[in-house]
């Protein structure tokens, strides 16, 4: 089943299942979830370049979709440029920032890169909630033109969901080849032994920076079209907690996985929706419900759902004995040479 | 379908697992099958997140009016029914909502919503999409009436004007020359400190200093108000949540800046507000865009049916969100509205509520609607019946 | 001057705050180096316990040691069941796991407490003193001794008792430890509720000291208690407590400097820049990269 998942042909009927989506007239709500989950993918799949593949655990990604959604927005709004030049500005706006802010952090403790980042990520926001003139401050930039390229325009939901469609494959089918070659080799040794990386002289401090520009550079793309998508970009979009959600995405669809970075995006955005009700007290527990997920999704199959490298049981029966142990009811302690296998770094 | 009760679990029907496995299919359930229709409404509010206060004010709010009007024989025998959304006040999940609604635009007669500006700026072309007549409460910032939908009235008064109208008081009744101005740095508190601003330079009196904080994380105002002290400020001009303003209000006090006028609005004007600033709040002016002690049958018997029921002071958001229901009522009754001329009906119309006297223009603005001052007392609050002294203001109209 | 010196008083004020609740933060961080996104959430939760003991007219002192050991408790609970079953997983899953532990928590306290923010009784008198011509106030005062009695005891119990240096064995070598005989997993249960006791005798002072108690003050405990222990140093309760005092300072300096818009922004920035040219933070021993 995973190896169908991850397989080229998987990839195909997977595509071909969502191409025939909106045919079946699923309403424009549901679209509507579909199309962000899309921009989400984008986003959790450049989480999971830096993430997953290269192991350094980023916590900003929310500004770099902010800053990619902020780039396009006002490069439209202020001189008129046609949609698919800010996308492209918008991505590589962010690529280029990455890059830089990774440069000074990686020759240090991965919790220090985390750290550089949500605080990245924290002053975008205040630059962006401050610099009226440029940003409009917290009331936001509303009004933005909608996605038109080459003579076509984007209006309905499903017009939309085909674009983003095409977007997300083409990205998807790009990562696909780089992380199926030498660089996603180098990234791959980097995250499980980089002593061991720079020894076979893998030139360990330019894969990292590489790392950065392309998850950025998909996370500023995915930006551009959350805001001519949504029509209106405001600081409040790009929080923190954004940030902890995209990187929720990437680890629970699984690490250094395709399909699991879009299984992730799906489950962060399509569950809290499906759970979207009337009823107060359910209204009130929605996080606690996805924070529940989260744990229990965690303790059965720790590299995300979709991840290769679970060495998790995955029959119920295994299940279940893997969580008595869990709990502590069995106590069988793992030999190390097993932990070492099943770790990243 | 007729019992006092009448929400229903929009999306109960959607598990998580029929959402994976089905997204494209899934079809609504437990249609509606009474003699007569019932009228529908979406609330769209914050329930959970940091505005979730205000959501809970227009749920109140929805509740008393929505059952006091059924039990009354509905309108036109029409049952009301509310459904509410969760826009957590992030205009991310406001577009969700509004796509939720417009997807099932059919069924609804109008939505309520949303609190926050942003949410409503986001979710505004979704419901013009589909010409779904949008009733808004409180969202105060003039952006939203100044893009001219053509299907939006809202009850509060806009901040541009509340701005001129709070400024005025502290400078010209108060006689203060030395403002102090905090903001709480979103959409609402900006948009105010903006106006403010250019109100003062009209003025006699200056801002000596101000002092923006992030909504929902700053609780900590001691080194702004050390500033304060320091600049010499004489009236605090607070453009604040009641929670911030109740915090700051009591910092001040234990951090000795005393003899302060203090002028907000009447996001100030709820009963936390005087808890969290233990006692120091006393004496200060809130603005507010109606006068919850107006000597009026509606008003009293509406403030103190609240009262009663949630032990507590209805907010802005639960009296508009109360006297929508109410107009509604009037629209479709007296004026024989239908939904395509709801929002042109109700632009015409003169509307007495619990709030006060209601009208509007072609903008979808109130209009002729003035300020109530209402002072903080020992106990509790007390309409003045004191009216803003506009002299000044003339240049700015 | 004056001026100078009343900001710094409002600096040390909150510093010592943050202090607090690094220290707590600080015995899971430095021991098991596992950034715990529930820490904030158990100390909130604490907290209520607190408000709702309150209301329920008990002594001061018993209100305040119940709630301490509420979230010891709670400390307890999370590690049993957001911790212990990924503890051999790549360090980032424990994260995620306390990050989801910490929503769970904070949705029950919605639930239990609501979502609004409520004012807290004020358990210790207020006021200011005179202090050569500069208005202190009192809280600040006992919030600091209270501070400096709680880290002096952590640092007690960390390196003069049996189970402190078991857990710096465990800290070393988990594996190791546990060949030596140590009983690892009560260690690590008892580093847990350390953190939550401590973690909660700093979130009752920050909700006293501000007069406001609210849902989201977790996760603000939670990455003002991070950057605190980073700034000061991993595995070392001096620096964690030194590193939330400067922190204190950076966030009223850059009120006083900058402007208050730009607080979080510009004392996260400061930290970093620290980090910068000292890796390890400001107090920290050199640590190699533990994998």
């Amino acid at each position: 089943m995973l190896d169908f998942l991850h397989s080229r042909r998987g990839a195909a009927v997977f595509l071909v299942i969502l191409a025939v989506i909106p045919l079946l007239d699923p309403g424009r709500y549901w679209l509507h979830v579909i199309n962000v989950t899309m921009i989400y993918a984008l986003v959790s799949l450049g989480q999971n370049i830096i993430t997953g593949w290269c192991g350094m655990l980023t916590l900003g990604q929310a500004a770099f979709f902010g800053l990619g959604a902020y780039t396009s927005a006002l490069l439209s709004l202020t001189f008129g440029l046609p949609f698919i030049v800010c996308f492209f500005a918008a991505g590589i706006m962010a690529s280029i920032v990455g890059a830089l802010l990774s440069l000074p952090c990686l020759r240090v403790r991965t919790d220090f890169l985390s750290l550089i980042t949500i605080a990245f990520n924290q002053l975008f926001f205040v630059v962006a909630n401050n610099w009226m003139s440029l940003t409009r401050g917290p009331m936001g930039l509303p009004q933005v033109p909608r996605i038109e390229f080459f003579g076509f325009a984007a209006w309905s939901a499903t017009d939309h969901y085909y674009v983003f469609l095409v977007i997300v494959a083409l990205a998807y089918f790009a990562v696909s080849r780089i992380t199926g070659g030498a660089t996603g080799r180098a990234w791959e040794m980097i995250r499980d032994d980089e002593v061991a990386a720079r020894a076979v002289g893998v030139d360990v401090v330019r894969y990292k920076v590489l790392a950065f520009a392309v998850g950025c550079f998909l996370a500023g793309c995915a930006g551009s079209l959350f805001a001519h998508y949504l029509r209106l970009v405001s600081p409040d979009m790009f929080l923190l907690e954004e940030s902890l959600i995209a990187m929720q995405m990437a680890i629970l669809g699984g690490l250094a996985s395709l399909p699991g970075a879009a299984l992730g995006a799906f489950l962060m955005i399509a569950i809290p929706e499906a759970l979207r009700s009337s009823e107060p007290w359910l209204i009130t527990l929605r996080p606690g419900i996805g924070g529940a997920l989260l744990v229990i999704l965690m303790i059965w199959r720790p590299h995300g759902l979709l991840s290769r490298r679970n060495t998790a049981p995955q029959s119920l029966r295994a299940l279940s004995a893997w969580l008595r142990r869990g709990i502590g009811l069995d106590r069988a302690p793992r030999s190390p040479a097993e932990r070492d296998r099943d770790n990243l770094r | 379908m007729n019992t006092t009760s009448s929400r229903r679990s929009k999306f109960l029907g959607y598990g998580a697992l029929v959402g994976i496995l089905s997204f494209g299919l899934a079809v609504p359930f437990g249609s509606v099958s009474a003699q007569e229709d019932p009228i529908k409404i979406a609330i769209a509010a914050p329930m959970t997140g940091n505005s979730a206060a205000f959501g809970q004010n227009a749920e109140r709010g929805a509740e008393m009016a929505v059952e006091a009007i059924n039990a009354a024989g509905g309108i036109n025998g029409r049952m009301i029914e509310y459904d509410i959304f969760d826009d957590r006040g992030v205009p991310r999940e406001a577009a969700s909502v509004a796509n939720a609604i417009a997807a099932e635009a059919d069924e609804y007669f109008a939505v309520l919503g949303h609190i926050n500006s942003s949410a409503t700026l986001a979710g505004m072309p979704i419901y013009n999409e589909v010409g779904i007549p949008v009733i808004n409460a409180s969202s105060s910032n003039p952006t939203i009436t100044e893009q001219g939908w053509e299907n939006f009235i809202r009850m509060t008064i806009r901040g541009d004007y509340g701005a001129q109208q709070y400024s005025a008081y502290a400078i010209n009744n108060l006689g203060r020359k030395k403002l102090g101005i905090v903001f709480v740095n979103n959409d609402f508190g900006r948009a105010l400190r903006d106006d403010m601003m250019r109100a003062v330079e009209v003025l006699p009196a200056e801002v000596v200093a101000e002092a923006g904080f992030t909504p929902g994380v700053d609780k900590d105002f001691s080194a702004v108000i050390t500033e304060f002290k320091n600049a010499g400020v004489d009236a605090v001009m607070l453009n604040t949540e009641y929670t911030e303003g109740g915090l700051f209000v009591g910092q001040a006090a234990n951090l000795g800046l005393t003899d302060i006028a203090v002028v907000g609005p009447d996001t100030l004007l709820y009963d936390s507000f005087l808890d969290l600033s233990q006692g120091a709040a006393e004496g200060a002016n809130i603005l507010a865009a109606y006068d919850p002690y107006a000597e009026n049958a509606l008003t009293t018997s509406f403030m103190s049916s609240f009262q009663e029921r949630y032990d507590t002071l209805p907010s802005q958001v639960a009296v508009f969100t109360h006297d929508l229901f109410y107009l509604l009522k009037a629209a479709i009754e007296e004026e024989g509205a239908t939904r395509d001329t709801l929002i042109d009906t109700i632009k015409g119309m003169n509307f007495q509520g619990a709030g006060g006297q209601y009208a509007w223009d072609e903008k979808g603005d109130v209009k002729d609607r003035t300020f109530a001052v209402i002072e903080v007392t020992g106990d509790g609050f007390k309409s003045t019946g004191l009216s803003v002294d506009e002299d000044g203001l003339e240049v700015l109209r | 001057m004056e001026y100078f010196l009343e900001q710094t008083v409002n600096g040390l004020a909150v510093g010592s705050i943050y202090a607090l609740i690094a220290v707590g933060y600080s015995m899971v961080y430095s021991i098991l180096y596992l950034i715990n996104f529930a820490h904030g959430d158990v100390i909130m939760f604490g907290a209520f316990v607190a408000l709702t003991l309150v209301g329920m007219a008990f002594p001061v002192a018993a209100v305040i040691l119940l709630a301490c050991c509420a979230g010891a408790l709670l400390g307890i609970i999370v590690e049993r069941i957001a911790y212990r079953p990924v503890r051999e997983a790549n360090r980032v899953v424990p994260m995620i796991s306390a990050l989801g532990a910490g929503l769970v928590l904070a949705a029950t306290a919605q639930l239990i407490w609501g979502p609004e923010v409520l004012p807290f009784p004020q358990l210790l008198p207020r006021g200011l003193v005179d202090v050569a011509g500069i208005g202190v106030p009192i809280q600040s005062l006992i919030i600091l001794a209270v501070a400096l009695v709680l880290v002096a005891g952590a640092t007690i119990l960390l390196y003069r008792t049996p189970i402190g240096l078991a857990a710096q064995c465990v800290c070393q070598d988990l594996y190791a430890a546990r060949l030596m005989g140590i009983p690892v997993n009560s260690v690590i249960v008892a580093i847990y509720a350390a953190g939550g006791f401590l973690g909660v005798a700093g979130g009752i002072l920050f909700a006293m000291y501000f007069n406001a108690i609210f849902i989201q003050m977790g996760l603000l405990a939670t990455t003002k208690a991070w950057a605190a222990a980073m700034l000061g140093g991993v595995g070392n309760f001096q620096g964690a407590f030194l590193g939330g005092i400067l922190l204190g300072l950076a966030e009223v300096a850059s009120v006083a400097l900058v402007g208050s818009a730009y607080k979080d922004g510009v004392s996260l920035v400061i930290i970093v820049l620290v980090l910068l040219l000292r890796p390890n933070g400001l107090f920290g021993a050199r640590l190699a990269e533990r994998s």
